[in-house]
């Protein structure tokens, strides 16, 4: 047993965590490095103060006022209260709403456990509930009450989700079986985590001290085989989310940003006029009659402007 | 009855996978009844109906298994370009986006106009057609559907009847992207219905006539999707002179090739046609407000509406490109976008990375200058003269999809008594689609306008019902303003002629600016005439 709980507590969590982050990161800069897309704009956007600036006449000649802060605010209230499930969707925002809280509070938890792993390391302050120090005990607390809240609130949620989804009909005609395998998995995490808590870390001084050992990379085995199991969902949620639905986290950046909300117009000499020229000059092989198979964009739709670039280019 | 359809059933063979009732339609206050006409049965034999018993493409049935299966190889190829930076650099990152993270939490279902009008027929859930994509996508482009099958979410088996009945669910969807709005993560499933339908029309040649062939391709030959030709055009103008003569007592000389004039006006041509009280509006209109304007009669320089935009990029560039290089000829400042919804949409938000280079000019909404003339004082216009219930629909390619909330309700307030606005629940950029959006005012194939009329246009029928309640008596004469040619065209088909408005309540519909011109001064009789109005 101690040898597999060193394992999945060391070396497994390791390889899970490198999964997540190197997946994520491919998948972003995948993303971020798609060509530019044509403008589908969905409006209202929150950054432009005063509403859109094709209210206006010529608009293109008028600075436009933005405004990050409102995009930000926005963004704060969608992530954190899934604003649009609660105004349409209110059954599901009744389990969406605490199992998103319960990953945000187990996110502060991991930072509050790091902080107190830190804590105990580099200062040599034992986190415990009665300490000579206002903030160490302050410490203790917040990472007990946010800990057992992060499970509480998973668990809640995750089950809520799943409920709906094999009671509800037009949810369950519409689910396929992943969408019951991440419900799954989300509550055996959090219900190990939950768990784990209750039986075995009222305080989280096991899981604190065992994520030392692995910052410190001298992993241990975990101090109970609840935290194990614990350890091992988080793991395995960790090297499965990337390639799931579920890590629409990384994606709402591009829904929001690159897409509802990019406005961004076209101006001569601009780098998007620059994106935008090079992918019209690529070649099409689609093979409807209308199409002009192995052509590019700009012979397509300007045969006598790509002759004109064509033959300018050949004399260069 | 609501019909049960899973989506790994929706290949299976039977003639009609969710046969429409007209019981199974909410019907509207004051409605009795709703009669679907039978299809003969030789329409039947020959092409397919097979998803809900109507016919938007006319697809003929194939006769033999090697036509069954190029259809589903076709699409198949085609749905690899879909996913390719080469062949669709132009809605990649979206495309890919909505195909992945769609979380199936259905918060995207209500806010459809025709689900809920369906009597909640699963087919027409808004992430119902999507899902299928996803499903014959991860079964064959993805290692996970490849090799997990069912357990990865790819539990669709293609066959020719999926294909035809994608073909025909992504035409019961007006792209009007309400049910984007309410995405929690942003997904877009009306996206995902225009791509396929790109995918069918760029990859198989399978698009509605009425969009592709009188459409688009009618527009490059002739220089309109109405098929009239510049000495047409010019004989058209000469009409609407005499309407404006007519109406308000004296000529004036529409501007047609005026070099260098502030702007070109782009009419949605089917106004000439259909509507021509609507461009005299504007001549009038602009005239009075001493604005400097032209028409152009050159070839593509005349035609506003841009069908590509529904369903094919490059019949899409090839009509922008050809607009915009009509005005670069004629020196004019800028472009300007008449009362159309789509064309304005395409021509200056989704047209603008296709204008590069020498192509960039700059384009806008008309609304704005009607705006301007209101709030300006070039005109003093008397309310009093629009002394009729008045309720606006603001089509969703102004306001959802380019934000233009204000200018209209600016010339509404401006040129209507405060007392006979009847605002629409939802209005602005929460609007719902008139039911004609993304082409199905102008599609008539088979039996696919009942479909239209009965149930992509019945939720703003019954918008329209609950704004005028109070004043249905048909004693009471009122009016739909429509700023947008594809939506009146779906008023007229709809309200008008399928729900009776007119019979029943005494309602006309019309633009805005007929609304404009009907509160000028010194008009020797009313601009809006009811009875022309049809």
């Amino acid at each position: 047993m101690n040898a597999f709980g060193w394992f999945v507590g060391g070396p497994y969590l390791y390889l899970c965590a490198v999964l997540f982050i190197g997946v994520t990161a491919c998948k972003v800069y995948g993303y971020a490095t798609m060509p530019r897309h044509l403008r589908w704009d969905l409006y209202p956007l929150p950054h432009r103060v005063g509403g859109s600036k094709y209210q206006q006449i010529d608009f293109h000649k008028t600075k436009q006022k933005t405004s990050l802060w409102n995009e930000f605010t926005y963004m704060f209230m969608e992530i954190l209260f899934i604003r649009k499930a609660f105004i349409h969707n209110p059954k599901v925002w009744v389990g969406s709403f605490p199992m998103h809280l319960g990953l945000y509070l187990a996110i502060l938890l991991l930072m509050l456990l790091l902080l107190g792993a830190g804590v105990e390391k580099l200062l040599g302050l034992p986190v415990v509930p009665i300490n000579d120090w206002f903030w160490v005990s302050a410490l203790y607390y917040s990472t007990a009450i946010v800990g057992a809240l992060a499970m509480i609130c998973g668990v809640c949620g995750a089950c809520w989700l799943l409920y709906l989804r094999l009671s509800d009909e037009g949810l369950r005609d519409m689910s396929d079986i992943p969408a019951y395998a991440n419900l799954t998995l989300l509550i055996a995490m959090f219900g190990s985590g939950l768990a784990a808590w209750f039986f075995a870390d009222r305080d989280f001084s096991m899981l604190r001290s065992q994520l030392g050992s692995l910052v410190a990379f001298s992993p241990t085995a975990p101090g109970h085989w609840l935290i194990t199991l614990e350890i091992f969902f988080i793991g395995l949620f960790l090297a499965y989310l990337p390639f799931s639905r579920m890590s629409h986290y990384a994606a709402k950046y591009f829904f929001y940003h690159n897409i509802m909300w990019d406005d961004e117009p076209m101006k001569a000499g601009s780098s998007l006029e620059k994106d935008v020229t090079h992918s019209l000059g690529g070649n099409l092989s689609w093979s409807a009659p209308h199409i002009k198979q192995n052509q590019s964009w700009l012979a397509q739709v300007s045969p006598d402007e790509a002759k004109a670039a064509k033959e300018g280019a050949a004399k260069q | 009855m609501k019909k049960k359809v899973l989506i790994r059933d929706f290949g299976q063979e039977t003639p009609v996978l969710c046969p429409i009732d007209s019981s199974d339609i909410p019907l509207l206050p004051g409605e009795e009844q709703i009669v679907f006409k039978d299809v003969k049965p030789a329409m039947k034999e020959k092409y397919d109906f097979s998803l809900d018993g109507f016919s938007a493409l006319n697809l003929p049935i194939p006769q033999t298994p090697e036509e069954e299966a190029k259809i589903v190889n076709d699409f198949l190829r085609g749905l690899e370009k879909v996913f390719s930076e080469e062949n669709n650099w132009a809605f990649l990152q979206p495309t890919v986006l909505s195909t992945d993270y769609c979380v199936q939490c259905n918060t995207c279902n209500e806010a459809c106009p025709v689900y809920p009008e369906s009597g909640y027929q699963d087919i027409y859930r808004p992430n119902y057609r999507a899902e299928l994509l996803r499903r014959i996508y991860r079964r064959y482009f993805t290692t996970a559907g490849k090799l997990l099958g069912k357990w990865a979410g790819a539990d669709l088996e293609l066959n020719w009847r999926v294909v035809y009945r994608l073909a025909e669910l992504v035409y019961r969807c007006s792209l009007c992207r309400r049910c984007a709005q309410t995405c929690p993560v942003g997904v877009d499933n009306a996206l995902i219905a225009r791509e396929v339908r790109k995918l069918f029309s760029q990859e198989m040649g399978i698009a509605p006539e009425g969009v592709h062939k009188s459409g688009t391709v009618n527009h490059l030959k002739s220089g309109s999707s109405t098929g009239m030709g510049s000495a047409a055009f010019l004989d058209t103008l000469e009409m609407v002179e005499d309407i404006i003569e007519e109406k308000i007592g004296r000529r004036i000389k529409i501007p047609v090739d005026v070099p260098g004039a502030d702007f070109l006006l782009l009419h949605n041509a089917g106004e000439f046609l259909a509507w021509p009280e609507n461009p005299a509006a504007f001549a009038i209109l602009f005239d009075a407000a001493g604005i400097s304007w032209t028409l152009s009669s050159e070839m593509m320089g005349y035609e506003g509406v841009n069908y590509g935009v529904w369903y094919d990029d490059v019949q899409f560039a090839k009509i922008l490109v050809g607009q915009v290089q009509a005005a670069k000829r004629l020196g004019v400042g800028k472009i300007v976008v008449g009362e159309c919804g789509h064309a304005t949409k395409a021509t200056v938000t989704i047209g603008d990375r296709i204008c590069v280079g020498d192509l960039a000019i700059p384009r806008e909404s008309c609304l704005p200058i009607l705006a301007d003339i209101v709030t300006s004082g070039k005109i003093k216009f008397n309310p009093q003269q629009n002394n009729f219930p008045v309720t606006m629909h603001d089509p969703c390619n102004m306001v959802r999809l380019m934000g233009i909330e204000k200018p209209q309700w600016t010339i509404l307030n401006a040129v209507v008594p405060q007392n006979q606005i009847y605002p629409m629940p939802n209005a602005g950029s929460e609007n719902y689609c008139c039911g004609g959006g993304s082409g199905f005012a102008i599609m008539n194939s088979q039996n696919f306008p009942q479909w239209r009329n009965n149930l992509s246009s019945r939720r703003k029928a019954r918008q329209v019902l609950e704004a005028f309640k109070d004043v249905l008596d048909p004693s009471i004469a009122k009016y739909y303003c429509a700023p947008c040619s594809n939506c009146k065209g779906s008023a007229r088909d709809s309200m008008i002629e399928a729900f009776h408005f007119k019979d029943k309540y005494n309602m006309t519909y019309g633009g805005l600016v007929e609304l404009m011109v009907n509160a000028m001064p010194g008009l020797p009789q009313p601009y809006i005439s009811w009875e022309d109005e049809f």
